[in-house]
């Protein structure tokens, strides 16, 4: 990766976050979702469009993504 | 080691550039002559490409290629203007825009008018579908290979709908009234999102070729995103953005100097930017939903889990699963995300059960990939000590593969 030169023009100072500090983040999120998974709440990734239309026009049509499961552990 | 065959090398040089550069010149060219040119202007940004090609053959490439077909493909197009300017409607048009020989490419002027035509593009009178593959043709370049492995479709089936879609284009022109208009825009955000994703997942790893990271992709995924994201306050744009910087944290780890990639547990997590993950931490926080999340939204979640794992032994890889398992459950149509969910299952439970969980995607999936189902496998045996399966899946997937670096990747695991 040598070759990059990374150049991030961003005024916010995001800090530093420790381990605990992203920990305790990611928990807020987490509890979020198991809420609204026992709720029985989800929905596909295109709400807007989707209203009144076809379910199907609802999915994500893009399948490919930058996982990183496949695209870094095997 | 045979030497690299230098017409070969160029191509793939071309193939590259094109990708990175052809969006931006059919851009500036639309800027300056009108989406209604689109047309003439794909085929002279074409042209000028293959004039290239032909010239880099022998002279190398030039310093600034992209100054090069700039400067070829607006020569290219004036010149066709100037044969269809016996028409009375493009005369008067053509005389104006004439005179300027030479055309100014100011790094501003490029954005503006990248996002304008983004904003176009998704205003084309097409299905979803053809809209997002459409644009991803005429604004990042994508080959039908690209778009096919990208849609999940087959290469016949993208061949047939950009040219169903070109057609179509040259009849129905009333898109070019709304060109860039933000409102229209706005309920357009799905598509803007799945199209900006395509491109950043194309950088992320360039699944053909040489060049398995192109970075300036994904940064430029990035810049267009946050462009998009000063228009429209959205929470799904917040969640892309998040899922962008946590991917772009890991980038200084992921290869080793020689370019081969470094597995997720061999990374060094000490070279993760910290930075961009607090970016990526910022803009999560933002993407909450207020009522129903999605499945952007979970997706940032998923990165966020690894971004803050201290080692790879401490991934959450059950928590990982179960939010892959309720992406799929809402998307059952994708494989891939299907994929990831029993990837991450073989950290916490692998079984033999899952060979076949795993083959039972293998038709569903498309072509391209089907090498990334066998080289999980493989991983399954590995894990579960079974040494000679492991390496009967390691040498199909090997077979099936077309990615260089992930083909050495594979050949040096047989090794080991």
């Amino acid at each position: 990766m040598k070759e990059f030169l990374m150049l991030i023009r961003e005024n916010a100072d995001y800090g530093q976050m420790s381990v605990d500090d992203m920990q305790a983040d990611i928990q807020k999120h987490m509890e979020w979702v198991e809420e609204l998974i026992a709720k029985g709440h989800f929905k596909r990734g295109n709400p807007l469009e989707g209203a009144g239309a076809t379910i199907s026009g609802n999915e994500r049509l893009v399948k490919d993504g930058p996982f990183i499961e496949s695209k870094g552990v095997y | 080691m045979k030497k690299a065959d230098p017409i070969g090398e160029s191509n793939k040089q071309v193939d590259h550039l094109f990708r990175e550069v052809s969006g931006k010149v059919v851009a500036v060219l639309t800027q300056k002559f009108g989406v209604h040119h689109i047309e003439l202007i794909m085929d002279a940004v074409q042209d000028a490409f293959e004039a290239g090609l032909i010239r880099w053959r022998y002279e190398g490439l030039p310093r600034v290629p992209e100054a090069w077909l700039m400067t070829v493909a607006h020569r290219k197009l004036l010149n066709q203007l100037r044969k269809e300017s016996h028409r009375p409607d493009m005369m008067a048009e053509v005389e104006t825009k004439m005179d300027e020989a030479a055309i100014e490419i100011d790094g501003s002027y490029i954005k503006d008018s990248q996002l304008r035509l983004l904003l176009a593009c998704v205003n084309l009178p097409l299905s979803r579908r053809d809209r997002i593959i459409t644009t991803l043709h005429i604004l990042c370049g994508f080959s039908p290979a690209e778009l096919a492995r990208a849609m999940g479709l087959h290469f016949e089936a993208v061949r047939k709908s950009l040219y169903r879609n070109k057609l179509k284009l040259a009849q129905d022109t009333t898109w070019i009234q709304k060109e860039a208009d933000v409102n229209f825009a706005v309920n357009q955000i799905p598509t803007l999102l799945e199209i900006l994703y395509a491109l950043f997942n194309e950088g992320y790893k360039s699944q053909q070729g040489d060049k398995s990271v192109d970075i300036s992709l994904c940064y430029e995924a990035l810049r267009l995103l946050k462009l998009v994201n000063e228009l429209v306050s959205d929470t799904e744009i917040q969640a892309l953005l998040a899922l962008f910087y946590f991917h772009l944290s890991r980038f200084p780890a992921r290869m080793d100097a020689e370019g081969d990639w470094l597995t997720l547990e061999e990374q060094d997590r000490n070279l993760w930017d910290e930075h961009l993950k607090g970016a990526g931490f910022h803009h999560l926080a933002l993407a909450k939903p207020t009522d129903t999340p999605t499945t952007w939204y979970l997706e940032a979640v998923i990165a966020s889990l690894h971004a803050a794992a201290p080692s790879f032994d401490l991934t959450p890889w059950k928590m990982i699963e179960q939010l892959y398992t309720k992406w799929h459950e809402a998307e059952a149509e994708n494989p891939m995300v299907r994929l990831q969910a029993l990837t991450a299952a073989i950290f916490h439970r692998a079984d033999l059960q899952l060979v076949n969980e795993l083959e039972a995607l293998r038709s569903t999936i498309e072509d391209s990939q089907k090498y990334m189902i066998d080289a999980t496998i493989a991983g399954l045996y590995e894990k579960l000590g079974y040494t000679e399966k492991r390496n009967q899946f390691l040498s199909q997937a090997i077979d099936q593969c077309y990615q260089n670096a992930d083909m050495r990747w594979l050949k040096k695991k047989m090794k080991q």
